[in-house]
């Protein structure tokens, strides 16, 4: 490669490093102010979260400027489709809600750390790498960068217990992952001779049709391990292990901001793997993929809504339930492998729902935190009354709570129609059947927060610290709450955006 | 298929006999008139104190943990400098590009006072 | 480079063995510092089966991963050892089985 062809695929890498250069420079701010001047210690979160919307802002606009087309750019390695792009501004617009929400606690909770934006933006450039990757190296390279800024996320509240010992495990869980996935991607390399996709599902296609006995079994004893490196980071059961532990750990704005894009991120670059290195768009080449996934999908639901009942920590309680939405995208994707692009359409926009409304969930929670309360237990019985005294934040979560159980009119419901739909036409009749009985299961523990929060009465005794309050927050909770009701309402402009990803 | 271990064995018992040789002669020939304060570990010349066995201030992690970060760079320059005209002028700007994200780090981890000791 | 023909099935087996190795120190070991060496030679494993891979289809393709790889296992150690550090300030170990703050409550 030489510097005019460098320059010719610039624009294509420019989202990323618009984002990575607000990583930078928020990182730099951090440190601005000397370490050793106390009295200039305290940071206000306005210009750090300025920064960082601006450099999202800015990388999605420069999104919307590239015309897709299907062939990979650089080498091979980035692709530019209309998946790509979408799925690239779908996880900077959830992103830049998230950063606003975590502006509210920046100040409080004992952190005062500017590295948490610094961290976020870095992130959300190694998601926008995994989404964008044609190529099992740059995929991994991205994973990592997105996981490694993560696990510290998750760490952030360095001197609370809860927090480090989350960033522990999920930090050795996801390395553990990784490696799988990175084992799994050199016998894939060692079968068919090369990492790219195109070129994988091309050998792929010989080997399997043949009986060339070493080889095959290498390339689907690969996939099977880069397919469990997969569900670690999707959190599909029995790979989820980490979910519950990690969200409950983390501080709260971190846990919204990872339940969302780390997930849209992972499922976006599964869908791709799958559909695009072991099959080729609309064909599969390994044709028991699909049951695999039916039975992850049926295991990951179940057991992801049966533990939510049980649970009394609504941290925990929204752990359980994202898994269990692991699983119900997971049926969206056997859709997508025997369907192609409705069922595509179907599962990014499934995403960018559950997207909004897991975050704004997450941003109410932020909101009935207290000041300075640091080992904040957020147990549902906190939830008692609340409805009354913050009428506004409780209708807001009600929207939120019947949006994740997929009750219309919210776009929950829109939503859960595209999941299934093309699974269900494609004839998985039991596994769709399993799908609706486990929302119906989900509706219980959902609904019952919201039942704290309008039909009991307050407890006598309330601590007096004040409430979490930031107009970043308010913003990005009006955002999540109207948009979660107007895509309900008004779909079709919204489906549409989604259209034509493959 | 034996055969062709044949180099991987030379060089393992090459190995092991000058290591092997060098202890044993020392451990043959060397005179040996032992005392407390040969017996003692060595630690550049001066008096032992306390044991080894206690335990190291947090600092040398921190120390260690950005050493191995900033050590792991050279594994991309070094093969970057050996191909240094092949790659031309895209090679010379993408390591302009590495080298001022490394830059960035030092500045951070400089301000940060991860480097001072006291 | 002269190939010094070792059969590649043999160093096949000799990355499986490490991999596996390393599966089973993760799952086996309480103590996270030997679980985070585990998961090392776990990458290692794969670093060189990208290498032997390399050799046998002569692409340079597997060579440049395993520097990539290198570059991102030392970024993990890092990360690894400062969240232990963390660890080690608020609980005063480093024994997995003894982290049990985030426990189901039901």
């Amino acid at each position: 490669m030489n510097i005019s062809d460098a320059l010719a695929g610039m624009p294509q890498i420019l989202p990323m490093i618009a984002v990575i250069v607000g990583g930078l420079v928020t990182m730099l701010m951090a440190v601005a102010r000397s370490h050793k001047d106390p009295e200039h210690g305290q940071l206000t979160a306005g210009p750090f979260v300025a920064v960082a919307l601006v450099s999202l802002v800015f990388a999605l606009f420069l999104l919307t400027q590239i015309e897709p087309q299907a062939k990979a750019v650089w080498g091979g390695t980035l692709a530019i489709d209309r998946l790509s792009l979408v799925g690239q501004g779908l996880i900077v617009v959830i992103a830049a809600l998230a950063i606003s929400m975590g502006a509210a606690s920046i100040t409080t909770q004992g952190i005062v750390r500017g590295e948490y934006f610094a961290l976020s933006l870095f992130c959300v450039s190694g998601m926008m790498l995994m989404v964008a990757a044609t190529e099992l190296l740059t995929f991994f390279v991205g994973l990592e960068i997105m996981s490694l800024a993560v696990y510290v996320l998750v760490g952030f509240r360095r001197s609370d217990r809860r927090s480090q010992e989350a960033a522990l495990k999920y930090f050795l869980s996801g390395a553990f992952a990784s490696a799988f996935f990175l084992f799994g991607a050199a016998m894939v390399f060692g079968a068919t001779g090369t990492t790219a996709y195109a070129g994988i599902s091309t050998s792929a296609q010989k080997l399997l049709s043949g009986t060339a006995f070493p080889m095959q079994t290498l390339l689907l004893v690969g996939a099977t391990l880069c397919v469990v490196g997969f569900a670690f980071k999707i959190a599909a059961v029995p790979f989820h292990m980490w979910a519950p532990d990690a969200y409950q750990g983390a501080p709260t704005m971190v846990t919204g901001f990872m339940a969302v894009t780390v997930k849209a991120a992972a499922f976006m670059a599964f869908l791709r793997f799958v559909l695009l290195a072991l099959g080729d768009g609309s064909t599969r080449h390994v044709p028991w993929i699909v049951d695999v996934l039916s039975l992850l999908a049926i295991v990951t639901m179940t057991l992801g809504n049966l533990s939510a009942v049980l649970q009394r920590n609504v941290k925990r309680m929204l752990a359980y339930s994202s898994i269990a939405h692991a699983g119900y995208l997971l049926v969206g994707m056997v859709g997508a492998l025997e369907r192609g692009e409705p069922a595509v359409q179907g599962l990014v926009f499934y995403l960018f729902v559950y997207g909004l409304a897991t975050l704004g969930a997450f941003g109410v929670l932020i909101a009935l935190e207290r000041k300075n309360g640091r080992h904040d237990e957020m147990l549902i019985n906190r939830f008692a009354g609340v409805g009354f005294q913050h009428p506004a934040l409780g209708v807001a979560f009600a929207v939120f709570m019947f949006a994740l159980s997929g009750i219309p009119p919210t776009a929950g419901f829109t939503g859960k129609v595209l999941l299934f739909g093309p699974a269900l036409d494609a004839g998985h009749i039991g596994l769709v059947i399993v799908a609706v009985l486990n929302s119906v299961v989900s509706v219980y523990y959902y609904l019952s927060i919201v039942v704290y929060m309008f039909m009991k009465n307050p407890p006598p005794r309330q601590s007096t610290e004040p409430r979490v309050f930031s107009p970043w927050l308010t913003g990005a909770l009006v955002v999540t709450t109207f948009g979660v009701l107007i895509v309900g309402m008004m779909p079709q402009r919204w489906i549409d955006m989604f259209a034509k990803l493959v | 298929m034996s055969e062709s271990y044949l180099p991987i064995f030379i060089l393992f018992f090459v190995t092991l006999g000058i290591g092997g040789a060098m202890l044993g002669l020392a451990y043959v020939l060397g005179p040996r008139k032992p005392s407390a304060i040969k017996e003692m570990p060595f630690e550049f010349g001066s008096p032992n104190i306390g044991t080894a066995r206690e335990r190291f201030s947090v600092k040398y992690y921190v120390t260690a943990i950005l050493f191995l970060v900033f050590d792991i760079e050279s594994v991309f320059i070094y093969p970057w400098a050996v191909l240094f005209r092949e790659l031309g002028w895209f090679g010379f700007v993408e390591m302009l590009v590495f080298v001022a994200f490394i830059l960035v780090g030092l500045v951070y981890v400089l301000r940060k006072g991860a480097l001072e000791w006291e | 480079m002269v190939p010094i023909g070792v059969p590649v099935e043999h160093v096949i087996a000799l990355a499986v063995a490490l991999f596996v190795i390393g599966v089973l120190g993760v799952l086996l070991r309480k103590s996270v510092i030997v679980m985070l060496m585990s998961v090392e030679l776990m990458l290692n494993a794969a670093n060189l089966l990208f290498v032997v891979f390399a050799e046998r289809w002569g692409v340079a393709r597997g060579q440049t991963i395993s520097f990539f790889v290198m570059a991102v296992a030392a970024a993990e150690a890092a990360v690894g050892l400062a969240i232990l550090i963390g660890v080690f300030r608020t609980h005063n170990t480093t024994d997995v089985d003894e982290l049990r703050d985030l426990l189901e409550q039901s």
